[in-house]
């Protein structure tokens, strides 16, 4: 059984049909990659599968489990984390609460134990820090800890994005165009990033613009047009796939170059 | 494992506690009854600022928790003959039932719509309060029968450790919540709700819980003053009344510290103003807007305004 | 039936009177989010220079509109220049400028009222005497404000549709990106916004002085019943506030006279609630 199941997804907003009847697979321990023209539906199906959004038809299973109908905050229970194509960051936050956060679940501290002060609270806060702490680390971001996101540059909001969503030990990472507007080198970097926690078992689907990338990481693709699947595959058979050349026309040369 | 500086923290801020404590000793009952406001101001700025501050949720009507207390209080004595206690008790149960009622539909309201909203609900508590003649006694208010303990007649001493007690309990409980995953949920809900929900935070959830806890710091506020004062009125819970709980957090900064600060300076500055015969309220406003000016993210923001760049909310680590 | 038909004249009058301050507020709220409670003020400020030149100096009402005009739209200017802009330029929370303005409404109630001793500062109406239609005694000062309500709400709709600065102002409030860059010096929109919801506050003031008993602290009060209108009707939409004002006098009068008139203010904010809960937006909200 694989672990994330879309089948024959739609949504409509209004008279467009921004996603229709989209279904594919994703096993656990896969990268695998969605890709597709601006516009092909891709942010609005990451935000089906994590409860941002409903769909207008279909089912979304995780782990066997329904997922249609649940607000975000269970869905994130059930073990799936996402970043935003828009960085959404916690601004007044220094870099390791805004992890915390995203930790959240799996901090157990009861109301009563925080409201009167219960040194249990703070060992709970410590041991969480310091494996927060170790997830910043992975992306070089630990002696910023105590600055704010505003003060970060693109790229590193990016990773920190990740880093909150690595922090509440996710099953499946829904990752929106996280390398998006970067450059060679820290798309570089991001590959290795990516390939570590793909080493530690976490299932990851991200959505990407960027062809080559997501050749390079993913082993599968699906791939989408005007909000319904074209392909599905491997990489080099995707990337060989006519429908797919022509939907992306005008950028042979970037699929010719891989 | 003992930290030099905090210890010299810790020593210092109890030194300045207990020299509050012997207030009593100094000042006249005057002066003992602005400090007693003053401290339930402090209480009232704890709990909204906890909503405001670090929820990020506006409330324009503190009031209506504040005559909810206080009116619970007196007519639970005067009408049902219970003791001041258990009053104050059933008091702060009852704001918790209407928080958790009222929260449902208000908390789905945003900004200006949230702030509207929580002025209605205030205007229609005082309202009530007014129109309700053979209950509450309407526009001409509520006697509160005194407190009696062990044979004495409960003075305004006993009120001032009552409530500098209570004001110091209320502080903890807020640092505590602060330093805390629930702290960090609701300026999460703060900044960004979608990233939250995203999180695992159950965003409904945890601002019922702000507005909550903020009505019944206020609640308890209001149960106090009405003991206290012996005698309440609506007109003490009108429109003005939310206002003075808006500037308290807003004067005083968006932390606890700041509603400490801000809850002291709003109660206190009445006094200040009186100086000024017959333009007072000219003056209140004027000291307002000047302070709003140079200090527009409250004082303890002035104080923090050298440290922008970092974190504003270390968590944990300072008292700040 | 007379007086029915005379509640209901009354309600749509007191409706014209909230709905033209929530239409002042609106056209500020629009291009800088910014509720600005010195409006209220500049209500009071109308009636209170009424009161100070036509009452008490028995000046004639066109001078008095003049300083009204001058006075209010300078009060205007001075609120944007010296509290908001530099307030908003330092990226403070909403929330604080407005309470920011709270505290100028106190400098300004608080001056007027210790100057006149905290007394009331009656007007006298501006066409004496009553008219009569068929059985109905009217009031000509009521018929003045509807006349005011009309000509504002025209007055600004061919400013905002037919004049420059007018259609620039509409621009910022619609989408103040794209305004500043089609090249609109957004400070100035706001200032101009500023100033003329003063100025329309300021008129309301004096218009409707004859028929209240004007009082240095009624500002407030009266902002506060526009401030309702407008979200009932919607904040966006300038229009729409006025609407929310008919609604909110008629069923405020409508009220009072037909039940207790205590019920009144607890029916007006209970509908203010049903309408946030059910349409936050406001009725008509863009």
């Amino acid at each position: 059984m694989s672990l994330l199941s879309v089948e024959n997804v739609s949504k409509n907003f209004g008279g467009l049909q921004a996603v229709k009847k989209v279904s594919f697979d994703v096993e656990e321990g896969d990268i695998t990659g969605i890709i597709g023209p601006n516009g092909a539906g891709k942010t609005t199906l990451l935000n089906l599968i994590s409860g941002a959004d409903k769909p207008s038809e279909g089912r979304i299973s995780f782990d066997g489990e329904r997922l249609v109908g649940l607000p975000p905050y269970e869905i994130a229970k059930k073990g799936i984390a996402r970043t935003f194509q828009l960085v959404r960051l916690f601004n007044e936050l220094n870099l390791l609460d805004n992890v915390m956060v995203g930790r959240h679940m799996l901090i157990r501290e009861q109301t009563v134990q925080i409201l009167f002060g219960f040194r249990s609270i703070r060992q709970e806060e410590q041991q969480n820090r310091e494996r927060c702490l170790e997830i910043l680390k992975l992306l070089n971001l630990e002696d910023r800890m105590d600055d704010v996101p505003g003060s970060l540059p693109a790229a590193q909001q990016r990773l920190l994005q990740l880093g909150r969503a690595l922090a509440s030990e996710p099953k499946l990472l829904l990752l929106d165009e996280v390398a998006a507007g970067l450059t060679v080198s820290e798309k570089q970097e991001l590959t290795e990033v990516l390939q570590s926690i793909h080493n530690r078992g976490v299932t990851i689907l991200l959505v990407e613009h960027d062809m080559r990338f997501v050749m390079n990481i993913c082993q599968k693709i699906v791939v989408l047009n005007f909000g319904q699947k074209i392909a599905e595959g491997s990489p080099v058979t995707v990337t060989k796939n006519p429908v797919v050349i022509e939907a992306y026309l005008g950028r042979e040369s970037e699929i010719a170059a891989s | 494992m003992l930290d030099r500086g905090k210890v010299n923290k810790y020593l210092a801020i109890g030194f300045m506690l207990a020299l509050v404590a012997c207030l009593p000793l100094f000042v006249n009952r005057y002066y003992l009854h602005l400090a007693i406001m003053s401290g339930l101001g402090v209480i009232l700025a704890l709990g909204l600022n906890l909503l405001y501050g670090y929820s990020g949720q506006i409330n324009f009507g503190v009031a209506a928790f504040y005559a909810i207390g206080a009116y619970a209080v007196a007519l639970l004595q005067a009408k049902a003959g219970l003791y001041f206690f258990a009053s104050l008790a059933i008091a702060l149960i009852i704001a918790v039932l209407v928080a958790l009622i009222i929260s449902l539909p208000l908390l789905r309201l945003r900004h200006l719509g949230l702030a509207l909203g929580t002025l209605a609900f205030a205007v229609i508590i005082y309202s009530l309060a007014c129109a309700m003649r053979d209950f509450t006694g309407g526009s001409d208010g509520l006697v509160v029968p005194k407190l009696v303990l062990l044979g004495y007649k409960a003075g305004t001493t006993f009120y001032f450790y009552m409530v500098l007690v209570l004001a110091i309990a209320c502080y903890l409980a807020c640092h505590h919540l602060v330093s805390s995953k629930i702290g960090r949920a609701l300026m999460a809900i703060r900044e960004d709700e979608s990233a939250a929900l995203a999180s695992g935070i159950n965003v409904d959830r945890y601002k019922r819980l702000a507005f909550t806890i903020n009505a019944l710091f206020t609640a308890l506020a209001g149960g106090i003053y009405a003991q206290h004062a012996g005698f309440i009125a609506p007109a003490l819970f009108d429109v003005h009344f939310n206002l003075l709980g808006i500037l308290m957090v807003v004067v005083g900064g968006p932390s606890n510290l700041g509603s400490v600060i801000g809850g002291i300076f709003i109660m206190l500055l009445p006094e200040f103003v009186i100086a000024f015969k017959g333009y007072h309220i000219m003056a209140y406003g004027l000291i307002l807007v000047l302070v709003l000016m140079f200090m527009p993210r409250g004082i303890t923001g002035l104080i923090k305004a050298g440290t922008f760049k970092r974190s504003q909310t270390r968590l944990g680590r300072s008292l700040l | 039936m007379d007086i029915f038909f005379l509640t209901l004249f009354t309600g749509v009058c007191v409706g014209f009177i909230y709905g033209l301050i929530a239409f002042s507020l609106t056209a500020v709220y629009n291009v800088c989010g910014v509720l600005n409670f010195v409006q209220g003020e500049c209500f009071m400020g109308g009636a209170a220079i009424g009161f100070f030149l036509m009452t008490q100096l028995d000046l004639p009402f066109s001078l008095t509109l003049l300083v009204i005009l001058v006075a209010t739209g300078i009060l205007g200017f001075l609120t944007n220049y010296v509290l908001v802009s530099p307030l908003l330029g330092r990226r403070t929370p909403l929330i604080t400028v407005i309470v920011a303005t709270i505290g100028a409404t106190m400098l300004i109630s608080g001056g007027i009222g210790g100057i006149t001793e905290w007394r009331w500062m009656p007007v006298h109406p501006l066409i004496s005497g009553a008219w009569h239609l068929g059985s109905l005694t009217i009031m000509p000062s009521y018929v003045v404000i509807i006349l005011t309500a009309v000509v504002v709400v025209t007055g600004y709709w061919l400013f905002e549709n037919k004049t420059i600065y007018g259609m620039a102002l509409r621009a910022t409030g619609i989408n103040r990106a794209m305004a500043e860059l089609v090249g609109i010096q957004v400070p100035s929109m706001i200032a101009l916004a500023f100033v003329i919801g003063s100025i329309i506050a300021g008129i309301t003031g004096i218009v409707v002085a004859p028929v209240i008993t004007p009082h240095p602290i009624m500002g407030m009060h009266y902002l506060l019943l526009g401030f309702i209108s407008a979200v009932v009707g919607g904040l966006g939409n300038a229009y729409g506030s006025m609407i929310g004002g008919l609604i909110l006098g008629l069923l405020g009068i409508v009220i009072s006279s037909y039940v207790f008139p205590v019920y009144a203010d607890i029916a007006t904010f209970v509908l203010l609630l049903i309408v946030l809960v059910a349409r936050p937006k406001g009725l008509f909200a863009r």
